[in-house]
């Protein structure tokens, strides 16, 4: 059993770059302005590299260079922007294997980035408005699986799969038994001492249990992940033995056919989106 | 989906979650394949479903056997085989697309008069399905365990 997460745990991490926790912050800030996207892509001079790549790339269908991130942000839109700029600044912290899930190289970062496509056209299948931020908290939603998986090994595994078969309950609830914390908790835990806003360090705990507070993006985070495992992109030592709420997509106003629209979508747009967040597209 | 009929080909499909794996193997032709498909309905997105027939059962299964048939295919002494259609957790109906496409399968596969000989359907597990088309033999992993079907 593992105690509570320490700071030094956190640390331990690979370290995000400052400017994946400022984007964090204006991401799931609706106010965020033009002028402050701006100064927190310049900051950072890989990003602001890959910003421009991308502006200039045949994706943004652009006919004039652009060469100043203000150009490109106008050109791209800052929602574009911010999204891509987060998922580029996280990617790489979350590309390696999680032996701890059953998760080989990539496959939680597909996964990620498969949430995140559903958060991001999840309104064309809702009534409910998603907020923009659901973008962000649905890539970040398993970021506790990159501190936990250490402390899990094949035996462990077994273990918590054992009990998850024997008393009916989901991955989560068995891991909390077995290990003593979840995934869920622990996201949550380094999301705060990375100082991200409240609103999206709620999404990432409550992530398999949006009916313990509901509100609209940890339901959209909730759904987007279940998208993800529909899709078969990340299923893990997890595999299919989610937690979920049927009440959560019936809160944001889906139905069944809504949900199996966006499951399309995101399955047919997942190599695009990964490729984009990636830096790896045509040419390089 | 893919198709062979080269004895000594390993067909497999990884990840079958709620989606299905159907492995059809015709002894008499040496031919076979497996098709993954995610999603019960085209229905749901019809210009999508053009793009990637695979992606559904009502779709995906047609086109499928049309591939298995121009490499000497006969409905009538092949045999078939169905795995996936997993569950999401304990959830009742709303996520409940694995039991859909087994539903969907099942009903095409009665119409058409299509039996099913093996399957292993359901429950919570990620499965991987595998065909050789030397023999047709079909088995499945999933967390280490290893099975025939």
């Amino acid at each position: 059993m593992i105690g509570p997460i320490k700071p030094e745990d956190v640390e331990s991490l690979k370290p995000m770059p400052a400017s994946v926790l400022s984007l964090a912050r204006v991401a799931t800030d609706p106010d965020s302005s033009l002028a402050e996207i701006t100064r927190i892509i310049e900051l950072d001079e890989a990003l602001t590299a890959n910003i421009l790549k991308m502006a200039n790339s045949a994706w943004s269908s652009s006919q004039k260079k652009i060469d100043t991130v203000r150009a490109a942000v106008i050109r791209m839109g800052s929602g574009k922007i911010l999204r891509m700029a987060v998922g580029r600044s996280i990617g790489p912290a979350m590309e390696s294997g999680l032996p701890g899930y059953a998760l080989g190289e990539h496959e939680l970062w597909r996964h990620s980035v498969a949430a995140a496509l559903a958060a991001e056209h999840m309104g064309a299948h809702a009534k409910a408005d998603i907020p923009a931020a659901a973008f962000t908290a649905a890539l970040l939603h398993d970021i506790g699986k990159l501190l936990l998986s250490r402390h899990i090994n094949a035996e462990t595994i077994s273990r918590i799969l054992e009990m998850a078969e024997s008393k009916k309950v989901s991955y989560v609830e068995a891991e909390r038994e077995v290990v003593g914390a979840d995934h869920a908790q622990v996201g949550g835990a380094i999301a705060r001492q990375w100082k991200f806003p409240e609103p999206l360090v709620r999404a990432i705990e409550l992530h398999h249990d949006p009916d313990q507070e509901p509100d609209s993006l940890r339901d959209a985070v909730h759904v987007a992940n279940t998208v993800a495992k529909l899709v078969g992109v990340g299923l893990g030592s997890e595999q299919m033995y989610l937690k979920v709420s049927d009440a959560a997509p019936q809160r944001l106003g889906m139905s069944p056919a809504g949900l199996e629209a966006l499951c399309a979508r995101v399955q047919l747009e997942l190599d695009q989106a990964e490729t984009l967040f990636m830096g790896k597209e045509n040419g390089d | 989906m893919k198709t062979s009929g080269s004895a000594g080909d390993v067909i497999v499909t990884h990840a079958l979650g709620s989606c299905l794996g159907i492995a059809v193997f015709d002894p008499a032709a040496g031919a076979g394949g497996i098709l993954h498909v995610m999603l019960p309905n085209s229905s749901v997105n019809p210009d999508k479903a053009k793009l990637n027939p695979a992606m559904f059962v009502d779709t995906g299964v047609p086109f499928f056997f049309k591939k298995l048939y121009e490499l000497g295919v006969d409905k009538k002494s092949a045999v078939i085989k169905v795995a996936g259609g997993a569950a999401v957790g304990q959830g009742k109906d709303f996520f409940a697309i694995g039991k859909r496409n087994f539903g969907m399968l099942r009903k095409l596969f009665w119409k058409n008069g299509i039996i099913i000989s093996g399957q292993d359907v359901g429950g919570n597990i990620a499965r991987t399905m595998y065909l050789d088309v030397s023999d047709g033999r079909v088995w499945l992993t999933s967390n280490g365990r290893e099975w025939d079907l």
